[in-house]
């Protein structure tokens, strides 16, 4: 009877009891605190790996034209942290590619550069000196120093018009009677890679990095190529005239081809290597750095910036013999524009908008009467547009170049 | 009456069970007091995200201004010094930034091309 009222005090038990939940609860929290201190610590390091990888970066883009194609490596800061560079030519221009790693970490930046000059040599116009005067003529503006046949430019009247509005400012110097020779540009590498065809994609979007080996896809039995989405380190390449059109949404990629049309209002970036046709129809924008270039010294080779097209990087119309160059002819219709380098080894009829330079070893206006010889007419040439952190095509070797980024991936 | 011989079978605590509990509890609250310090004592200041910031402002405002001095900035919470060495042969300018604050030390640094 009385033992029902005998009451236990367990203190002791309780107590550890207790405690063992305070500790519980604790812990958790000093855990928590001390996995965000190992984040905070695991983000800080990989700052110190971007911060590590931009520092190696510039390095080898400073010291490029002495860079191995593969096998550089330096340890910038001295603190163990390796990083590798690899440099690859990419149509015009060359793509650096830097990987720092340490352990599992790897940082990765890949990016489009090319060589830069000082502004003080950008000429406007070069005419090549066949002994035949330049002649301006319609409502013409050629703003910086020229180099044409004589030194200098003459009025031109077509179709018996007499009123020219001409506005030339800059130095005429006399050119030579060769048209300054490019160096060798381009060097893709395409059958190093394997070929691959569009079938062997279940996407339409195909995305390669520049870390990877390059993707050739061969669209030789594709002409029309339409809604797809490429970007990144691709060839599209082709043994048949191919067309681009509107629909594909088109970045960084090389496009290789015997004739290759940009349909109507297509808006991309893209490489174009060709050796017969390229033909970019109205309001077609090729963004920068885009660029055209087309080489034949056999057939003929026909290059048309049809009106309201735009190019952001230049065209290059090339060959090795004098009478290739008869074949060979670029035609920029007028309110068409370009902005960058344009060289013609060959003829050039000139009415658009050139925001650069123009080089061409003749010139020539075909209206629907006659064709007129080293005459341009309703031509706009600026070289002092161009905008100073513009990097032109390396056409031409220049000891003061340097490297500079254009595009980072 | 019946009542009060029902309380005298009412045991307390002993002592040493309270001692021991006591104990326990303390001995649980320094722990816990040194391993919060520690993890305290780890985390990172906003003094030193703030400094960071404005090593970076230095670096940009540096680059534009093509400012390849060596300075001193004292700032309310820290100082930060700005260390440039432009290394010919490599065809780099290395920028070191030393930031202070408090006891602590610790360097920045940075690397961009030489321009010729």
């Amino acid at each position: 009877m009385l033992s029902k009222f005998y009451l236990k005090s367990s203190s002791l038990s309780n107590t550890i009891f207790i405690c063992v939940i305070i500790s519980v609860l604790c812990g958790c929290l000093v855990f928590i605190a001390h996995y965000q201190n190992i984040l905070i610590d695991k983000l800080e390091f990989s700052e110190e790996l971007i911060n590590t990888n931009n520092a190696s970066f510039n390095y080898f883009l400073s010291n490029y034209s002495t860079l191995d194609e593969e096998n550089n490596t330096v340890d910038i800061f001295n603190t163990g942290i390796m990083t590798t560079g690899i440099k690859k030519k990419w149509g015009f221009y060359d793509v650096l590619i830097c990987t720092t790693g340490f352990k599992t970490d790897t940082i990765v930046k890949s990016a489009l550069i090319g060589k830069s000059s000082d502004l003080k040599d950008r000429l406007a116009l070069y005419v090549t000196d066949y002994d035949k005067a330049l002649k301006l003529s319609g409502k013409s503006s050629i703003i910086g120093d020229v180099k044409v046949p004589k030194g200098r430019i003459e009025r031109g009247y077509i179709n018996n018009k007499i009123k020219n509005s001409l506005d030339i400012k800059g130095v005429s110097l006399k050119s030579e009677d060769v048209l300054p020779k490019i160096t060798d540009v381009l060097d893709h590498g395409l059958f190093d890679s394997k070929m691959q065809s569009l079938d062997d994609f279940s996407s339409s979007a195909i995305f390669n990095a520049f870390s990877k080996p390059t993707l050739v896809i061969d669209v030789s039995d594709n002409t029309i190529i339409e809604g797809f989405e490429l970007r990144g380190n691709i060839i599209l390449f082709s043994k048949n005239p191919l067309s681009i059109e509107k629909s594909n949404t088109i970045e960084d990629i090389l496009i290789i081809a015997p004739s290759v049309v940009i349909a109507s209002d297509f808006k991309g970036n893209l490489q174009v290597i060709a050796k017969e046709n390229v033909e970019l129809d109205s309001g077609v924008l090729l963004k920068y750095p885009s660029s055209i270039y087309a080489e034949n010294d056999i057939d003929s080779i026909n290059v048309t910036i049809n009106e309201q097209a735009k190019i952001a990087g230049g065209v290059v119309i090339n060959g090795n013999t004098y009478n290739g160059s008869l074949k060979r002819r670029l035609f920029i219709a007028p309110r068409s524009e370009i902005m960058g380098d344009v060289y013609c080894y060959g003829k050039t009829q000139l009415e658009g908008k050139i925001i650069g330079t123009v080089y061409s070893d003749r010139f020539v206006l075909k209206t629907k009467s006659s064709e007129y010889q080293n005459t341009i007419q309703n031509c706009n040439i600026n070289s002092d547009n161009l905008p100073k952190k513009f990097v032109r095509l390396p056409l031409f070797n220049t000891e003061d170049s340097r490297y500079e980024v254009i595009k980072e991936f | 009456m019946k009542l009060s011989k029902n309380f005298r079978f009412l045991k307390a605590n002993s002592l040493l069970e309270s001692v021991i509990a006591i104990a326990i509890i303390s001995i649980c609250i320094l722990v816990a007091f040194l391993v919060y310090i520690n993890v305290i004592k780890q985390n990172k200041s906003v003094i030193n995200y703030n400094a960071k910031h404005q090593v970076e402002q230095i670096y940009q405002q540096s680059m534009a201004d093509q400012d390849f001095e060596n300075e001193n900035y004292v700032y309310k919470n820290c100082i930060i010094e700005k260390r440039v060495t432009i290394l010919e042969k490599e065809q780099i300018i290395r920028f070191d930034f030393r930031i202070k604050t408090g006891d602590k030390t610790h360097i920045i640094p940075k690397v961009v091309p030489l321009l010729r």
